[in-house]
């Protein structure tokens, strides 16, 4: 998607996340101003595909996802920029522990690449946070998950796009179902759901390299299971235009967004934080989120 | 960590035990999540099951998807199903209107008649209607049954009396319907699918 359109969708998004008093206007000011910045951070990437087999499905693991270094250093310092720039209306834990990150790079007591390797270990299942993390979310108590959320968020358009280029070269259609709910590129679970045109087809949005893919309708998208009986979900009226799917066998829930009967166009990343009530009705129903929002969040 | 095919997605739904360890859009320390939270609890969720079954209107069986309230028990939407390969979410204006068989208010609980040249509809019980059908089916019969055609061969039709319907019955209905409109006589006999 252009750059314009996804700007000016974003930027829609983001006076919807203004009008909503409920939500954490701080919060909405980060994450809109991290994707306004992401938007227009696309195109020229330099990516090494090469040694990645492009014999099976899911394509590449996480731990060996291209990464244009140079780009993700740079739109992460970038980011952190505008936070300062931006302080009185950002979060001031973020603020203050952007401040303690990039003076740490500076005295070369952070590596951005180094915090990287521990997200993709992350991601394909390994240890949670590896000893980096794992001293920022003390470094940083009052925002425990900073690191995470610059890391993934510089990281962004270049797993966005190594992800789309991987699977044009598998030749996964996206508009094809594919039978299990994890990513064909990277085998992320998805983050959210969106149902789409229409006749309402399910996709699912990866969680790790944003990769946008079709799933079935009658299935969780966690553990495959499509018994009806074990497959619920709720609306809710204050929130319109969202779903959320629960599994009975999983104990798993999604959201899913349905702007069908609306004039509006989805932006996932956003729409996840619009309709963050859900995910605390679905927790207070017993479910768990099946995986992390698409800031590492 | 050795990635096989199979143990990496295994690996992948691994990570979800994680991150109950803090909810979602939690980890930066916003306080005012708490806001949502109260929001949340002012919520009333409706819960639905989703299910899938087939268009009963014609023989191109399109699929549905079928969303059933789970408090109620009643069916609340009734859309295409876009996996089913026959319609991919498609449905005519029939098949879209599904829902309307069993829930609409304005359907009329009994049957109505109009005496001819009448103004009023009358509510009728139905053992009245059945009586009242079968005898005009016998009049029209009678009055328009031909024993020859103009050329004198035997025909034993009548050309009074056509029968259309039905795509919403069975193979064995069917056969049953045809049995008693041939029986009758008729010629004019088609469905409403062929049309």
């Amino acid at each position: 998607m252009e750059t314009l359109s996804q700007t000016r969708i974003i930027l829609s998004t983001m006076e919807r996340l203004d009008s909503r008093e409920h939500l954490p206007a701080d919060l909405s000011a980060l994450l809109g101003k991290t994707a306004l910045l992401q938007a227009k951070n696309t195109g020229g990437f330099q990516l090494d595909l090469s040694g990645i087999p492009l014999s099976q499905v899911p394509v590449c693991s996480p731990l060996n996802f291209p990464l244009d270094m140079k780009n993700f250093k740079i739109l992460t310092a970038r980011i952190m920029e505008a936070i300062l720039d931006a302080r009185d209306v950002m979060p001031a834990s973020v603020v203050d522990a952007v401040v303690q990150v990039q003076g740490a790079v500076e005295k070369k007591d952070l590596s951005f690449e180094e915090a990287w390797h521990e997200i993709q270990t992350r991601f394909a299942g390994g240890d949670f946070s590896g000893p980096v993390l794992k001293k920022w979310e003390t470094q940083t108590p009052d925002a425990p998950s900073a690191l995470p959320f610059l890391v993934m968020a510089g990281a962004g358009p270049s797993l966005q796009a190594a992800g789309r280029v991987l699977a044009e070269a598998k030749g996964i259609d996206p508009e094809q179902i594919h039978t299990s709910g994890a990513c064909p590129v990277c085998g992320s679970l998805p983050y959210m759901l969106e149902l789409r045109g229409k006749e309402g087809q399910r996709v699912a949005h990866c969680s790790f390299c944003r990769f946008i893919y079709r799933i079935r309708r009658l299935a969780c998208a966690g553990c495959n299971i499509d018994k009806a009986d074990q497959l619920t979900g709720f609306t809710a009226e204050g929130e319109p235009g969202f779903r959320v799917e629960t599994c009975a066998q999983c104990n798993t829930y999604i959201k899913t967004i349905d702007f069908r009967e609306f004039d509006r166009e989805a932006f996932a990343p956003l729409n996840d934080l619009e309709s963050l009530p859900l995910d605390m009705l679905a927790a207070n129903h017993g479910y768990k989120r099946m995986a992390f929002s698409a800031w590492c969040i | 960590m050795d990635l096989t095919r199979r143990n990496f997605v295994k690996a992948a739904s691994a990570a979800v035990a994680g991150i109950t360890a803090m909810p979602v859009f939690t980890g930066l320390g916003c306080s005012t999540v708490s806001k949502s939270a109260e929001r949340a609890k002012q919520l009333h969720p409706k819960w639905t099951k989703q299910t899938t079954s087939i268009c009963a209107f014609c023989s191109v069986g399109c699929g549905l998807l079928v969303n059933t309230d789970l408090g109620t028990k009643r069916a609340v939407n009734i859309e295409g199903d876009p996996d089913h390969p026959i319609n991919q979410g498609a449905l005519c204006a029939k098949g879209a209107a599904t829902i309307q068989m069993t829930e609409n208010p304005k359907r009329t609980q009994t049957c109505l008649y109009r005496e001819p040249y009448g103004k009023e509809f009358i509510p009728k019980d139905w053992d009245w209607c059945k009586k009242r059908i079968a005898r005009l089916i016998k009049d029209s019969r009678d009055k328009s049954f031909e024993a020859k055609n103009d050329k004198g061969q035997e025909v034993n039709r009548t050309m009074g009396i056509a029968s259309l319907g039905s795509a919403a019955i069975d193979n064995e209905e069917c056969l049953a319907m045809h049995s008693f409109t041939r029986s009758l006589g008729l010629v004019y006999i088609e469905h409403q699918a062929r049309i």
